[in-house]
């Protein structure tokens, strides 16, 4: 509008320009008692929709639609897992926890054609932990476990965040345990009869949750857990952390020995570089992942020591490391993911 | 009039402008959401139709709390100041023909001043709360008000010029098919038997309009509307002077807030919108005798829509047309005042006083001396 400067230039102009925000807070007030549906973002007039009267929702009675991609509440259809415990092993917060025990025989199979062969007596998912990244949906061979629409579901107790998706009840899962613990020990028996007792390392998962002798025996292989190695060779050093390694006996049945493995050895490649001290314990470890898991958490340390290593000699600190992280160790039983970086800075004020 | 006639008036002014305020506050919550793309209250009954008996219950029931510091006398005694002079001026408004509290023959004048007091009112609230804000934003007020009171009473005598007369009952009865005198519309066309919107001030004598906008704005800032809400303005002053006021004397307090903006509406409709007459013109003139003797039929074959929708004379129908027509212009008014609130920004007070001094009273002025010259000219024979 072309500026006008007199005294009833200005005036009018005002007049105008008051006419023209009255007509235009007009146009919303006629559309004011539009009872608009809440459109999803989906929807071709999703981004329209402000010129259309109220954009209030209601919330609890009018919700925007969810789009079906949507990753929000999780959900699992206990009848189709088949307790792999893949999802477990992605999940980034650790928020899902799995038991299984062997099944005697088949229990059935699930609904895309897999055969079950394992009880699902505990499918504990905390959603209070849960980032909805999603992984643990795609890593499901089964598709049993998916995320849902679901994203209002607040609590009064965190308590109540656990969602259990578990097959039995408590007293359904001893029940059944102890009836597959005596058909299973009947199976042994007849195979021992015949005279073929080697087989009975496949049943490696049952053994640490269920027999403390039959783990110590058979140590040697289930020990790749991380845990598990380091509190042995501690133990010997150190002290008899007897508490640690029940915890630890407990955990190896949730398989995550192999996956983490991988990890450690990446960060071994690189310590063997910076000394030779370190070099020996890699190869005198070789068979034992345990080790490069420790250290895997010192990937934060190690520019430290590479400062302290140049001052000093390297050979002894190495050695004052092993003893300090062992310690240290048995706290990460609880917190494994984040007691690196407190380690390293514990650690550094002792070196 | 006798002592009982009065109480029951006054206690029916009190009961409808309860109510009034109750309405008004929802009905402006719901123009301000509309305006903004909300919905307004929606839960507390239909609509949200209780939301504000149930504000008024709570704030009813809270503690009304003193400041230590304030002045105690002043602080008390404001709310009851603000409420009584905006209630007073309610005295001398006729709801419906023949339907006024005090049948002043200077009531106009005696509106004007006795609203004006409103302003001791606020000053006092400001005063005597001893706060920061509350005093500045009386200060704002009173200067606000009593500069405003110029161009507001000056476009009203430019209408009690044309009209003749300070009594509102009669300046509404002239702008209608009831006139007792000659009406004509543009000041040329004998529109006496066709009344409706032709014989409303505003048509009758085309520089009423803008008196009429003139008063409309200098209302506004009288009331402390937006866009002069400056005493108020929250940015600044929290609320302004009632901000230390809780519970019924806050209450009160709202309630002449909003008694005012009806009034002034009320007021605008009465000298510029013909008052309690109803806008609809008759299409046919055929005079009040022969009227008066048709039945509601023939009134309407004879497209008498200005007696049909206004009554005979002295009826109930009369009155009750009388109030329902009043009532709705004030409305209208009152819901112009909420619109412009939600539209318009807040000027400044270099703006405030500008649009006071240098537009608004120069203007009325001019109105002034038209409705003088208009006059004249009736006087010396020119214009009918």
């Amino acid at each position: 509008m072309k500026e006008n400067k007199t005294y009833l230039g200005k005036i009018i102009q005002s007049a105008k320009t008051v006419a023209k925000g009255m007509s235009v807070s007009g146009k919303h007030m006629r559309k004011g008692h539009k009872n608009n549906e809440p459109l999803g973002i989906e929807d071709p007039g999703y981004f329209n929709s402000q010129s259309q009267g109220p954009i209030t929702i209601q919330y609890p009675t009018a919700r925007i639609p969810v789009p079906d991609t949507g990753r929000y509440r999780l959900h699992m259809e206990t009848d189709d897992c088949i307790g792999c415990d893949k999802c477990a092993r992605i999940c980034p917060v650790d928020c899902i926890t799995i038991e299984t025990f062997r099944a005697d025989g088949d229990l059935g199979k699930t609904s895309d054609g897999t055969l079950k062969r394992l009880h699902l007596p505990v499918f504990d998912i905390d959603m209070a932990k849960c980032m909805y990244c999603g992984l643990c949906t795609t890593v499901c061979p089964t598709e049993c476990l998916i995320m849902t629409k679901v994203y209002d579901y607040s609590e009064f107790d965190r308590d109540n965040f656990v969602y259990h998706f578990g097959a039995y009840s408590p007293n359904e899962e001893m029940e059944i345990r102890e009836e597959t613990d005596k058909a299973l020990a009947l199976k042994k028996a007849e195979k021992a009869k015949a005279g073929t007792t080697q087989k009975k390392r496949p049943v490696i998962r049952r053994k640490p949750v269920i027999t403390d002798p039959d783990t110590q025996a058979a140590e040697p292989k289930p020990k790749p857990v991380r845990r598990k190695a380091v509190i042995k060779q501690k133990e010997g050093e150190v002290t008899g952390a007897d508490t640690k390694s029940g915890e630890n006996k407990q955990e190896p049945s949730k398989s995550k020995k192999r996956v983490r493995p991988v990890m450690k050895r990446k960060v071994e490649e690189e310590p063997v570089s910076l000394g030779g001290g370190e070099k020996e314990d890699s190869e005198e470890n070789k068979s034992v992942p345990s080790k490069p898991k420790k250290r895997a958490r010192p990937v934060m340390k190690r520019k430290v020591e590479e400062g302290s290593v140049s001052l000093g000699g390297g050979e002894k600190e190495g050695l004052e490391e092993k003893k300090a992280k062992p310690k240290k160790r048995a706290r990460p039983m609880m917190k494994p993911k984040e007691k690196p970086g407190d380690e390293a800075g514990g650690k550094e004020p002792e070196e | 009039m006798e002592l009982f006639p009065v109480i029951f008036q006054v206690l029916i002014f009190i009961g409808f402008i309860a109510m009034y305020a109750l309405t008004a506050v929802y009905a402006e919550r719901k123009v301000s959401a509309y305006i903004q793309d909300r919905v307004g209250p929606v839960e507390t009954g239909p609509w949200g139709l209780f939301q504000t008996v149930a504000d008024i219950v709570k704030l009813l029931f809270k503690e009304g709390i003193i400041p230590t510091e304030a002045d105690k006398k002043l602080f008390l005694l404001a709310p009851i100041v603000i409420f009584v002079s905006i209630f007073a001026g309610f005295a001398v408004i006729p709801m419906g023909p023949d339907l006024i509290g005090a049948s002043l023959n200077v009531g106009l004048l005696y509106l004007m001043a006795v609203v004006s007091i409103d302003v001791i009112g606020m000053l006092m609230a400001g005063w005597g709360s001893n706060n920061k804000y509350a005093f500045l934003g009386a200060l704002r007020s009173v200067s606000q008000m009593i500069s405003y009171e110029i161009p507001a009473a000056l476009a009203l005598l430019a209408a009690v010029m044309m009209l003749g007369t300070l009594d509102l009952g009669e300046i509404a009865l002239l702008q209608g098919i009831h006139s007792t005198e000659k009406v004509f519309f543009l000041g040329i066309w004998d529109v006496t038997e066709y009344g409706g919107i032709l014989s409303w001030s505003i048509f009758r004598y085309p520089h009423l309009f803008f008196a009429w906008i003139i008063y409309f704005i200098a209302s506004l800032a009288e009331c402390n509307r937006s866009p002069f809400d400056l005493p108020e303005a929250e940015s600044e002053l929290v609320s302004g002077f009632h901000v230390e006021y809780s519970g019924f004397r806050f209450a009160i307090i709202f309630f002449a807030e909003y008694a005012n903006m009806f009034l002034v509406g009320i007021l605008a409709a009465l000298v510029f919108w013909g008052g309690w007459n109803t806008p609809l013109p008759n299409l046919n003139a055929v005079g009040p005798a022969l009227a008066a003797e048709m039945s509601i039929g023939e009134l309407f074959s004879n497209l008498q829509f200005g007696y049909l929708t206004s009554g005979s004379p002295g009826s109930t129908a009369f009155t009750l047309w009388g109030i329902v027509w009043v009532l709705l212009k004030a409305f209208f008014a009152v819901f112009i005042q909420m619109w412009i609130r939600w539209t318009l920004p807040r000027v400044r007070v270099d703006q405030l006083l500008k649009i006071s001094w240098k537009v608004l009273t120069p203007m009325a002025f001019i109105l002034i001396l038209i409705s003088g010259i208009w006059k004249l000219l009736e006087v010396y024979g020119q214009l009918p």
